[in-house]
């Protein structure tokens, strides 16, 4: 991340300050701002954003639809002009400059394949416009087929082409000219599961092969986890967390990428019991201990977050003979899914807890619905959110 | 897939549109064979002894020059035509917001709604030796004599380009604004400047539109009489003024329905003819393309 105050020098555009940009930098977003002017007036659909994406790095813009992921995206492809802040592409000042004079490919969500050109005119379209000599431009283009497993269809049209036959198409006429940065808008969105998730392992192995910084723009957290190096979560313009899927995963910032990256359980600080029997130097439990207390003189009520795999359901077992923090509660709900099974605690009338359990073990086992059952966890697997 | 009723309303409508394109072209097929009726004989045409007469006559007949003319004419007013509606046509689906769209449209065939002889006469008004164009020239200090353009054929040719240019304009504009403005971000993405984007998406992607256009301009202005009658005189005599006349003055209606078939006889070949010498070179570079990439995909 960018220090806050950090400022592009608008008098030296030919190259960023060092301190904003690294060497291994491949983009770097410099409080970059996109408004558009729409039918209910200026709508601000990208807030300062600033950002750094390392050189040959797997890096995804993950976030609800309206998040202002994909114009973030064209504005790094130079399709829409930025309002304010600075683009840097390879350390140098790009903002100003137009789509073609970027160094810079796209991979469009709806493929954006000339109908009227073959695949092989397709591909060859970004070499013609370099120049490149007729018998290299064939080679490369066959190359780049080839490694799309797209060599038997270099004369036909685009229209004959299944789904993801075009979307193999599009990347190899993307990365034919070695583009710096491959920008990729939700390109698996239009592909039915099976092939998405082959084109997932096809999109990692292309990316490893050419060495090049790709951008994934997607909505699909399991997507962006499976392929990412680092992942940006945004939400309503602005960037809520930048981190690897681990760390966006197990320690989310905010409640929204909580929810947003997986299945989360909101536990109300107020209905845990023995927090302060754990051990006392316990960080998280002594935080809990210390929001509880504060909860009871602001009225605020904070809660802490647990995912439903790092939870343990204990059934007909009595509240005392339970180490660590517990909720008690009554089974509402059980769902066997081969070799876990979830099972739903009502807590509160307004808060049900999802606990993930082995099938196999008696607790699953022994927790029928309407019965009584307690969920504990490790106060480590829980974090305190007051947002 | 269209409801029933609708399906039915499309094939009423097909067949209505196919009885009045049938009926005249049959008509006048079977007037062709028939003979000019005598002055006793009831009827305009005189059937009772069928005959290809009517063709070979049509042949003899001192069309050639006028023929050679009128396709002169036609292509050269077609062209013109194409050059003045593609910028228009672009100007209309590219630059405009869709309310103004619809607005330009309606301008663009405004003059349909004017009765053409008033629209014909009006062009002679402003044409004539001494009208207002005269007027509007001497004003700017353009001296000329009498302006020698009425009853030429630079007027037929004004007039054909300004009555045909909106059929050329119409399809195009449809064509242009069909294309997906994706396809050119994509190709500025690649690395294609503005004028680079027209060359090799806008304008290849356009050539329905321009081929739509060049057939709907070419093959009516090749058989129109009034235009060339109206403002091209004696000198802008065009093949349809021929016809006409066997129809009108010279009461042969059989002779002029023959010619009127050979004309269209004439446009089929041109069509045809084009259109295979279009296929042809393309099946030859893909042909020639898939062969030479044959050589470096031993595979395929």
């Amino acid at each position: 991340m960018l220090p806050r105050k950090m400022t592009a020098n608008p008098e030296s555009r030919a190259r960023a300050p060092s301190e904003v940009v690294g060497d291994a930098d491949a983009v770097v977003l410099d409080r970059v701002a996109k408004s558009f002017r729409g039918p209910t007036g200026v709508k601000t659909v990208v807030h300062d954003l600033s950002l750094s994406i390392h050189r040959g790095e797997f890096f995804s813009l993950l976030g609800p639809s309206g998040c202002g992921k994909t114009t973030t995206l064209r504005m790094i492809a130079g399709l829409e002009r930025v309002d304010s802040g600075r683009i840097f592409l390879g350390g140098e000042d790009a903002t100003d400059l137009p789509a073609h004079a970027r160094n810079v490919n796209t991979v469009f969500q709806n493929y954006a394949l000339f109908p009227h050109l073959s695949v092989f005119d397709n591909v060859a379209y970004g070499l013609r416009r370099q120049h490149v000599q007729k018998d290299e431009l064939r080679r490369r283009v066959v190359e780049v087929l080839a490694l799309v497993h797209m060599d038997a269809f270099a004369m036909h049209r685009p229209q004959q082409l299944s789904g993801g036959q075009q979307q193999r198409i599009a990347l190899a006429r993307a990365v034919v000219t070695r583009p710096t940065v491959l920008l990729l808008d939700e390109p698996l969105a239009a592909l039915d599961l099976k092939l998405r998730e082959s084109m997932q392992e096809e999109l990692k192995r292309l990316q490893r092969e050419l060495k090049l910084t790709f951008i994934f723009v997607t909505h699909d957290q399991a997507e962006a986890f499976a392929m990412s190096d680092r992942v940006a979560v945004m939400e309503g313009g602005n960037l809520v967390q930048v981190g690897s899927p681990e760390e966006l995963y197990l320690r989310p910032a905010t409640r929204f990428v909580t929810t947003f990256v997986g299945r989360a359980n909101f536990i109300p600080a107020s209905l845990v019991e023995g927090a302060a029997t754990s051990r006392p130097d316990d960080i998280a439990s002594r935080q809990l201990s210390e929001a509880a207390d504060a909860s009871v003189t602001s009225g605020a009520e904070p809660s802490i977050f647990v995912r439903p795999e790092r939870l343990w359901l204990r059934v007909g077992v009595s509240s005392d003979s339970i180490q660590g923090p517990r909720v008690r509660g009554t089974v509402v709900d059980k769902t066997f899914s081969g070799g876990l099974t979830m099972v739903r605690v009502r807590v509160r009338d307004d808060v049900e807890l999802s606990v993930t359990c082995d099938s196999a073990s008696s607790e699953a086992k022994d927790a029928s619905v309407g019965g009584v059952a307690f969920v504990t966890w490790q106060p480590s697997d829980a974090t305190l959110l007051d947002r | 897939m269209l409801g029933r009723g609708l399906r039915g309303f499309v094939a009423l409508s097909y067949a209505w549109f196919a009885l009045w394109f049938i009926a005249p072209v049959g008509i006048m097929l079977v007037y062709a064979f028939g003979r000019t009726a005598g002055l006793t004989q009831r009827g305009l045409v005189n059937l009772h002894h069928l005959g290809l007469g009517n063709f070979f006559q049509a042949l003899r007949y001192p069309t050639g020059p006028v023929l050679v003319i009128s396709l002169e004419n036609a292509v050269v007013a077609t062209a013109l035509c194409g050059l003045i509606a593609y910028p228009v046509a672009y100007f209309i689906a590219r630059k405009l917001g869709a309310r103004a769209r619809v607005i330009v449209l309606l301008l663009v065939v405004l003059p349909f709604w004017t009765d053409y002889l008033l629209r014909m006469l009006g062009w002679r008004i402003f044409l004539s030796p001494l009208g207002l164009l005269y007027n509007a020239m001497h004003a700017i200090g353009w001296h000329v004599g009498y302006l020698t353009i009425l009853d030429t054929r630079s007027a037929v040719m004004i007039g054909l380009v300004y009555n045909y240019v909106p059929l050329f304009i119409l399809p195009l504009a449809v064509v242009l604004e069909r294309i997906d403005p994706l396809l050119l971000q994509a190709a500025g993405d690649l690395g294609a400047k503005p004028w680079t984007i027209f060359r090799t998406v806008t304008f290849p992607m356009s050539m329905t539109g321009v081929v739509a256009g060049t057939i709907l301009v070419f093959v009516p202005m090749l058989g129109d009489y009034v235009t060339p009658t109206l403002l091209g005189g004696a000198r802008g005599l065009m093949v349809g003024s021929l016809i006409a006349a066997e129809f009108t003055e010279g009461q042969n209606w059989s002779l002029g329905a023959a010619m009127a078939i050979e004309l269209i006889l004439i446009l089929v070949g041109i069509v045809l003819v084009a259109w295979l010498l279009a296929t042809g070179v393309r099946y030859s570079i893909a042909r020639a393309r898939r062969r030479s990439l044959a050589r470096e995909l031993p595979s395929t």
